[in-house]
């Protein structure tokens, strides 16, 4: 049939108020649909990122069996030795897929401020790849507020140089240190541990049961602060630079790799690849992807949790919008009996007078969406500008709320949209169109 | 005589109208042969507009059978019952039956719409023949809502005509009409049944339109009460 769509376009013309009102419900449906989109866009990118790059996590990390969920705790028993740490990085540097691999060894100790020693775990971490990864564009697009030390400069972990500490904003608190404490001097007073006084200097002890099973400390200087990504590891973390640690702990052993895929959907691929390598190479390890619920289940039950609310929530404005189609296009329907007869008697079947009523309904939801995609636009770009903070259960400290739409969850919106409109106008032309035209025809002159 | 357009054979047609049975057509038989132009006259509920229902395939009978070029049309699909009024049954309503927001052209071309295989120039050709026909060639791009009742009947006219049906159903065409514009629409359906040799079937109860009619089907009660040519035609 030709000029359908041209009918449809002039029908919407008829009946402005509905068609406008039929039109301004898609439109706010469509809206929300974007923002929500938004939001859970910007939930998934962002907790990517905080997982892989700011938990050090990786898209696959790669720990001794068991490891996992008990290597901070006795990190001599699930641990890689240097000759394991150089096969493994060697799998690893031929991969092309693999952009960046960094070494980590966890471990519990305590730390002492001279008046009082708090428990921490420690991360020891590459300092070069720590430098990659704060200046990685996911964490800078995503997270580049968390990638700032919320006081002081990262570690650098230069050779020869004195012995750092980062510590997580409330592990800093629980001591009493920040980095930009004097340098204690013969003129510097003494603590007075009474009073809770122990912020005279930058300086820290720390303490660990070694891996020979001896007790080890040394002095090392707090050089940053920075804000850990969940609330209980900012009570108790801390980071130095891997020698550090090491040196702590005596030994030269790693606890786990992160893997750092330049595609992030390569990280199935990667992770059974790399087990089998593993495997072959006759090193016992244990693989888990970013997005493993047992190695991540904060972000993977975040994550759920989005997307079931921000699903259900689709739903029901998917839904509304059907219903408002669903009653203008049986209004429009009952208006127009006699036009439909009409058509029926010079020809038109069932199927190409059902086709008109879906051009119309076509052509008003997307006008509908056209709108809706502006006013969601607008609307994440207002909260943008806004600088909306928000505190997410499980996370430390707040966040900025953003509300990213991409293309993808556009699109998906209306593909959402489109199949619900066009079966509400599908539900309110059938009965009519499947009467005899001359029961039609008699509704329009009895 | 030719072979017959349309054929009616012991055609029976009853609605129901809650608890009661109304009986519209009660055995009822006709012929329609090419360029016959006939008017089918008779009181209001005597059964013309169901029997013109039956004609142009848009209601079926309860028993007897309609047949048309030869074909019975309950053999046909509901598709092909619609292909078949499409391409050879042109309808004119008492009430025009126009779209408002198409104008003059865009509802003359309306039936050739579904016409699959129809090009564009020959579209455009017919539709212009059509208005040209009935005297609205000027017209074209007025919506209807700004023409005259009789204007728009001759836009009805034209629609009707823009797919050369072998016949052309009225159903009432000149009852919305005053006595002036009826009989010149009458005029100029007698004058497209002369010159362009269109068979013409419609209903009335106007007796004084009937002087320039050829054959008069006297309908009463569901039953046809008198064939003829009339005298003077």
């Amino acid at each position: 049939m030709t000029g359908g769509w041209r009918i449809a376009v002039r029908n919407l013309s008829r009946n402005r108020r509905r068609n406008v009102a039929t039109g301004l419900a898609i439109a706010v449906g469509y809206a929300s649909l974007v923002i929500l989109g938004g939001y859970s866009n910007y939930a998934y990118e962002g907790m990517g990122a905080l997982t892989v790059y700011l938990q050090r996590f990786g898209h696959v990390s790669i720990h001794k069996p068991g490891g996992l969920a008990r290597a901070a705790a006795k990190p001599s028993a699930y641990s890689f030795t240097a000759e394991e740490q150089r096969a493994i990085a060697g799998l690893l540097a031929a991969d092309p897929r693999v952009e960046l691999a960094g070494r980590y060894l966890r471990a519990g100790g305590l730390a002492g401020n001279g008046c009082k020693s708090v428990p921490f775990v420690a991360t020891g971490v590459e300092p070069e790849v720590e430098q990659r990864l704060l200046v990685h564009p996911r964490v800078q697009a995503w997270a580049p507020e968390r990638a700032r030390p919320v006081e002081g400069a990262a570690l650098s972990g230069a050779a020869g140089e004195e012995a750092q500490a980062a510590l997580a904003v409330g592990y800093a608190k629980k001591l009493r240190k920040h980095p930009s404490a004097a340098e204690p001097t013969s003129g510097t007073a003494p603590l007075d541990c009474a009073a809770g006084r122990a912020d005279g200097d930058p300086w820290i002890q720390l303490a660990a049961i070694d891996f020979d099973g001896g007790f080890n400390a040394l002095d090392a200087r707090v050089t940053s602060l920075y804000r850990a990504v969940l609330y209980e590891e900012d009570k108790t973390s801390l980071m130095t630079d891997l020698p550090t640690l090491q040196r702590l702990l005596a030994t030269d052993r790693v606890t786990s790799f992160a893997v750092y895929l330049r595609d992030p959907e390569d990280a199935p691929a990667v992770a059974r690849d790399l087990a089998g390598s593993l495997e072959r190479a006759g090193i016992a390890a244990e693989l888990h992807r970013f997005d493993d619920p047992a190695a991540s289940p904060y972000y993977t039950g975040t994550l759920a949790m989005t997307w079931a609310i921000v699903g259900f929530v689709g739903i029901l404005v998917v839904i509304v919008a059907a219903i408002s189609m669903l009653n203008a296009m049986t209004l429009t329907i009952l208006e127009r009996t006699r036009e439909l007869a009409t058509f029926r008697s010079l020809g038109f079947t069932r199927r190409q007078v059902t086709g008109l009523f879906l051009r119309e309904a076509t052509a008003l939801t997307a006008l509908g969406i056209a709108a809706g995609l502006g006013l969601g636009l607008l609307v994440s770009a207002a909260v943008g500008a806004a600088h909306v903070e928000i505190e997410p259960s499980g996370i430390a400290g707040t966040i900025p709320l953003r509300l990213v739409p991409t293309p993808a969850v556009c699109v998906g919106a209306a593909i959402a949209y489109f199949p619900c409109s066009l079966a509400a106008t599908w539900l309110a032309v059938r009965r009519s169109v499947g009467r005899p035209v001359v029961q039609l025809l008699t509704a329009v002159t009895a | 005589m030719d072979e017959a357009l349309i054929r009616l054979e012991a055609v029976t047609k009853t609605y129901r109208l809650g608890e009661t049975t109304v009986p519209a057509l009660r055995g009822v038989s006709l012929d329609l042969h090419p360029g016959e132009f006939t008017a089918l006259v008779g009181p209001s509920g005597s059964g013309k507009s169901t029997l013109l229902n039956l004609v142009g395939c848009i209601d079926e009978p309860d028993t007897g059978r309609v047949s048309v070029e030869g074909v019975d049309v309950s053999t046909l699909s509901d598709d092909a019952r619609s292909r078949l009024r499409n391409r050879r049954i042109g309808f004119i309503f008492q009430s025009f039956n126009l779209v408002p927001v198409l104008d003059v052209r865009e509802n003359v071309e309306l039936p050739l719409l579904v016409h699959e295989r129809l090009p564009v120039a020959e579209r455009r050709e017919r539709v212009a023949q059509a208005l040209a026909d009935v005297g609205l060639a000027d017209f074209a791009r007025h919506p209807p809502d700004k023409l005259s009742g009789g204007q728009r009947q001759r836009v009805a006219i034209a629609r009707a005509l823009v797919t050369r049906p072998i016949l052309v159903l009225a159903d009432e065409p000149t009852a919305n009409l005053d006595s002036e514009t009826a009989a010149r629409i009458l005029d100029l359906m007698v004058e497209l049944n002369e010159r362009r040799k269109v068979t013409f079937l419609f209903s009335t109860h106007d007796e004084k339109l009937m002087a320039r009619v050829a054959r008069h089907v006297h309908i009463r009660d569901g039953l046809i009460e008198k064939d003829g040519v009339a005298r003077g035609a």
